[in-house]
């Protein structure tokens, strides 16, 4: 944290460099971030731009009451999320029923797609297929390492549910595995 | 195995050897990272763009404030001057106001649709 305030301090006093230590401290967080919520390649790297803009332009408004990086990544998934709406891209919203889930899993041609060598890479294509909330829930969790109540902050719910959708989304990949893998090959 | 992976497996009621197993293989896939990354040179190339956005700025703040400038001294000009608009092309401007706030309105108006295409067609080059 303290980093963060001699930072902030540097960045809103116009030093650029610090500015640029900031992006390059942050830039992975946000590339998972739009990498994973924005399916369109040509529209990611504008938003990862816009995102550190508007950072640099709100910075003076930071209060410190979380970390630095929890409010770059509330960022990120507000203009992820902004952009999706903007385009009318549809929001798969967190559908608890079992008709989604098994619609999820059942999703898909096991021996098509198994001709795929790589099973991780056939896992990041189910991860990509998941609502917009389960995919940020685990990106953060998983690849950036932020606590359960850091994560109910950037998305905006309470812990409880981030926990829930922790469980549910990685439990819907498992079945999804299952079903592509068969009993055999996961023994 | 992890410990967050033992304990998705313990809450999962169905949880057998089957479903530890497929868990290893969705929880060795959430580590990996997404195919996209920035590239080397985004944080000079977003530096650059902040920078170009706090001149533009400026510059507007300046336009302001010579915008501003101009307008008081016209008026101080015409205090002091006792200046009054009865000759010539003036004498014009001032009865046929309503067509001089139209052309302004216009050129605005001209300006603004022209801004607007031409972000469009930076949006969407070719």
């Amino acid at each position: 944290m303290t980093d963060d305030r001699a930072l902030v301090s540097q960045i809103t006093n116009g030093d650029m460099q610090a500015f640029r230590l900031l992006i390059k401290q942050h830039e992975r967080l946000v590339a998972h971030m739009i990498g994973r919520l924005i399916d369109q390649a040509e529209d990611r790297k504008e938003l990862c731009q816009d995102v550190f803009l508007k950072v640099y332009e709100k910075l003076g408004e930071f209060n410190f009451q979380s970390r630095l990086s929890t409010w770059i990544a509330t960022i990120a998934y507000r203009h992820a999320i902004n952009h999706l709406r903007k385009r009318k891209i549809e929001i798969h919203n967190i559908d608890e029923s079992e008709g989604f889930q098994n619609q999820f899993v059942s999703d898909g041609n096991p021996e098509q797609e198994l001709a795929e060598k790589d099973t991780g890479n056939l896992v990041m294509k189910f991860i990509e297929q998941l609502p917009a909330q389960y995919k940020a829930v685990l990106t953060l969790y998983h690849l950036d390492g932020l606590t359960y109540p850091e994560i109910g902050e950037v998305l905006n719910m309470p812990e409880g549910t981030v926990k829930n959708y922790l469980f549910r989304a990685r439990q819907l990949l498992k079945e999804k595995v299952k079903r592509y893998f068969g009993k055999e090959e996961l023994l | 195995m992890t410990k967050d992976l033992q304990q998705q497996a313990a809450f999962d009621k169905t949880g057998n050897h089957e479903d530890v197993e497929a868990y290893k293989k969705v929880f060795a896939a959430l580590k990996r990272e997404p195919s996209f990354s920035v590239n080397h040179s985004f944080a000079d190339e977003v530096v650059s763009l902040a920078q170009k956005k706090t001149e533009t700025y400026r510059d507007g703040l300046w336009l302001g404030l010579g915008i501003a400038l101009l307008v008081i001294g016209a008026i101080v000009t015409i205090v002091l001057t006792g200046f009054k608009i009865e000759l010539g092309i003036f004498k014009f401007l001032s009865s046929s106001y309503r067509l001089i706030i139209f052309a302004i309105a216009f050129i605005l108006a001209l300006h603004w649709v022209d801004r607007k295409m031409l972000k469009q067609k930076d949006f969407f080059p070719g």
